[in-house]
């Protein structure tokens, strides 16, 4: 129920042990080793050389994985495989996956053909870009009846061009009156006039001039031979040729879906491979023997030791981490507050120094969320809605933990709904004609009440997070710290608020709130320069000390947006009601409901459900955070493979 | 006369109702606008990243939601909607007026505000993909003042008396 307990160990074996031994600590996946610095090398351990270099083995390890996700992501596409909403690992004895590894050479070649077969799709699609601009160059021409390639014969010289259009052709043919010689068009278009001009020998000079005061240019065809007619079916001929031999490819590639999990496990197996090697980067060690040190929970040391005893010869040491000392974080929570891990690690691993803030936080968010989504149908949506994707999709990590998360806290809006009489909005009321459904008081019509809740449930919120302050506090022993820097504080707002809204009650409340509002001023003045050594410092930082006031009050004012998102829901549920209604009783009416209520209530249940998220998110890490946690901690990075598709059984 | 309509209560008031839609509505086009255009660029590399970027997006279109919210309310109070519109005098007219103004001012600007954030929050995405709630919480901390606004709205229409 808290940040886990952590030993620290050091260790010594024999470097003929130390590939077994990674393999084992891989294997157990709850020891996290801690490198040495280069300094502690040479200064501390004087004899002790860092392990030997292993970046070239890592570097291709790392090449060899991006191929296999390559490879992994071709297949996939090439077979269509559909991907679930959210992805899960497959489950995969440890047999399974040794028989499968022990021998990689065909899954790498497996690998080579999928990865070349993908290359020479690449090539022949960029082949068959090319077809199509060269198609493009022999359209205008396809009316042209004569070979392309030839440019004079014995007595003749050709020529094919194009000239603009808005040169006058009529012109240019009546230059070349009379010589031996023509000039035809091809083709016109927008732009240009596509045209052959062919002269005898003799008279060529006249006939080019011409075509070159007519600003003509020559178009030329490179390697290709024939009549463009020709060209072109050849072309067309050669595409769909290349079209096949990629439709062929990419059937061989769909093939290989039957290889997937084989190709998924080698990714996971170099994954595996690659973790191994960075810890191998940890160890250091003589000739003859290592050492390694690092961390791991405290419940897990006995039996982790003990397996490693069992199977080498080693020595080792190992202690629970001091109070005051440096260690990863691993939390543990129950089932209820674990989901909620999110939110902190969102914004910050606990540092060593913090308590886990998880379970204090995990009430407070719960009634917020619900607070600020407060409807019913819209809980029980949410509620049912996640509990299937998990239930269906069997998420890990992150988006399980979301989900959970969303179904726990569905709980707290259907239960905020009822108090408010939120169902879908107004829809009850507005169908039937009821008053109100509300089992409290409905927001919309005395919103100043909802306030003033909204502030005591802040203030609340904030004396728990003032509270674990003063935890941590006592905890370290500084009991006068707790008194002066908490509890004061306590005695002052409580006591403003009493004088605020005591006379309600009594006189005497309000009384007993003066006195404490006083106790408490004096009491800030008087310890809040405790610091300082000169007296008029002590004095002066104890009445500045006061000004915090000003930051309790805008953290108070900042619960308003519990009212706020709440009546957005609400209203906004009402407006998508009142459209959905403004149809009548016909039929066109109630179709026009239908599909108005459905797509109003689905974009406002998506809007309200981000609003909700963020906004009780903020009030934690800014409201309630900012009053004690420190953060910035590291978390517990055991050596173990990321696994990306497989998940062993254990 | 054509002045006496202007200083008409029920005229004021749905002009209110009309800013607190418009203005709100305004400032949140040009917020989401300003994130379609970064998560376009984006979307364009990256097609898979789609979902996120969609989310980000809609941050700054809950202010044009808050404008909505105002405006039907203070349509309902004053029985637009029900077909019987309220008599009102000038002063309560120009109060209506008065309690659009904090989400119209501060919905459209903040929109705006919101929405260059969120545009940038799409080059979190880009970069580290994991990292989109943060991306997120730092667009919803301006948003903090468009909710204030709303609250303002709300509570100064509580407070004015519609026979």
């Amino acid at each position: 129920m808290a940040i886990v307990k952590m030993n620290k160990f050091s260790l010594v074996g024999f470097n003929n042990d130390k590939k077994a031994l990674v393999d084992l600590l891989e294997k157990m996946g709850v020891v996290e080793l801690k490198g040495f610095s280069d300094t502690e090398l040479t200064e501390e351990f004087e004899s002790l050389l860092k392990s030997e270099n292993d970046d070239d083995n890592l570097q291709q390890l790392e090449q060899e994985l991006k191929r296999a996700s390559a490879a992994v992501k071709i297949v996939d596409e090439a077979a269509q495989i559909k991907k679930p909403l959210f992805f899960s690992r497959r489950t995969v004895s440890r047999d399974e996956y040794d028989k499968q590894l022990s021998n990689v050479s065909e899954t790498k070649e497996i690998l080579d053909k999928v990865l070349a077969a993908n290359d020479t799709i690449g090539a022949l699609t960029s082949e068959i870009n090319k077809l199509k601009s060269d198609e493009l160059k022999f359209i205008p021409w396809q009316n042209l009846g004569f070979d392309i390639s030839v440019s004079q014969t014995e007595f003749s010289q050709i020529a094919v061009g194009t000239i603009s259009v808005k040169k006058d052709f009529e012109q240019l043919k009546s230059k070349i009156e009379g010589v031996a010689g023509v000039i035809e068009t091809v083709n016109t278009d927008k732009t240009q006039r596509y045209i052959y001009a062919a002269a005898h020998n003799d008279d060529a000079d006249t006939v080019f001039q011409a075509l070159s005061d007519a600003d003509f240019s020559q178009t030329t065809f490179g390697e290709y031979r024939g009549t463009p007619g020709d060209i072109l079916k050849s072309i067309q001929k050669e595409k769909d040729d290349k079209y096949s031999q990629i439709e062929k490819l990419k059937k061989e590639l769909a093939a290989f879906a039957k290889q997937i999990h084989t190709l998924e496990m080698y990714h996971d197996y170099l994954t595996e491979l690659i973790a191994k090697s960075n810890a191998y980067d940890k160890f250091a060690h003589t000739e003859s023997a290592f050492l390694i040190r690092g961390y791991l929970p405290s419940d897990a040391a006995d039996e982790v030791f003990k397996k490693i005893g069992e199977r080498f010869d080693v020595y080792f040491e190992t202690q629970p981490c001091g109070d005051d000392e440096d260690h990863p974080i691993l939390l543990k929570n129950n089932k209820l507050v674990s989901p909620f891990e999110t939110v902190t690690e969102t914004y910050s691993i606990p540092s060593y120094q913090d308590v886990d803030p998880n379970a204090v936080m995990m009430p407070f968010y719960f009634l917020f969320f619900g607070l600020m989504l407060s409807d019913a149908a819209y809980g029980i949506l949410l509620s049912i809605g996640s509990w299937i994707l998990l239930k269906k999709y069997h998420p890990e990590g992150t988006s399980s933990k979301m989900l959970k998360m969303f179904c726990i806290c569905g709980v707290s809006t259907v239960f905020w709904g009822i108090m408010f009489g939120g169902w879908f909005g107004d829809i009850i009321p507005a169908l039937t004609g009821v008053e109100s459904i509300a089992l409290w008081f409905d927001p919309i019509k005395d919103p100043m009440k909802l306030l003033l809740w909204s502030f005591g449930f802040g203030i609340v919120h904030m004396f728990a997070g003032l509270g674990v302050k003063a935890y941590m506090l006592i905890k370290k022993g500084k009991w006068l710290d707790a008194v002066f820097d908490i509890g004061l504080w306590y005695l002052l707002i409580l006591g403003i608020i009493m004088l605020l809204f005591g006379s309600s009650i009594g006189e005497g409340v309000k009384k007993t709130g003066l006195y404490a509002t006083v106790a408490g001023v004096v009491g800030l003045i008087l310890t809040q320069g405790r610091a300082e050594k000169k007296i008029y410092m002590k004095l002066f930082k104890g009445v500045a000390s006061l000004y915090d006031i000003v930051g309790y009050m805008s953290d108070v004012l900042s619960y308003s947006r519990l009212l706020a998102l709440g009546l957005a829901t609400g209203v906004i549920a009402s407006v998508m009601n009142t459209m959905g209604l403004l149809g009548g009783k016909s039929f066109f009416g109630m179709v026009l409901f239908a599909v108005v209520f459905i797509v109003g209530h689905v974009f406002n249940l998506a809007v309200s459900l981000l609003s909700a998220y963020v906004h009780t998110s903020r009030l934690q890490y800014v409201e309630f955070f900012g009053k004690f946690y420190i953060g910035g901690g590291k978390l517990f990075a055991p050596v173990k493979a990321d696994r990306k598709y497989t998940r062993l059984q254990r | 006369m054509w002045y006496e309509a202007i200083f008409n209560g029920a005229f004021l008031a749905i002009l209110g109702a009309g800013l607190a839609v418009g203005m709100s509505g305004i400032g949140s086009a040009k917020g989401v606008g300003i994130v379609g255009q970064a998560a376009a660029g984006l979307i364009s590399e990256e097609p898979e990243r789609f979902g996120q970027a969609l989310i980000l997006q809609l941050l700054p279109g809950t202010q044009g939601l808050y404008g909505l919210l105002v405006g039907f309310l203070m349509l309902n109070k004053i029985g637009v909607l029900s077909g019987h519109i309220a008599h009102l005098t000038t002063m309560q007219g120009f109060m209506f007026l008065a309690c659009a103004l904090p989400i119209a001012i501060v919905g459209y600007a903040s929109a705006i505000a919101q929405g260059k954030v969120a545009a940038n929050g799409i080059g979190i995405i880009a970069k580290k993909p994991a990292e989109l709630t943060k991306g997120i919480l730092f667009s919803a901390m301006v948003e903090t003042y468009a909710v204030l606004a709303l609250l303002a709205s709300i509570l100064i229409m509580n407070g004015i008396a519609v026979a």
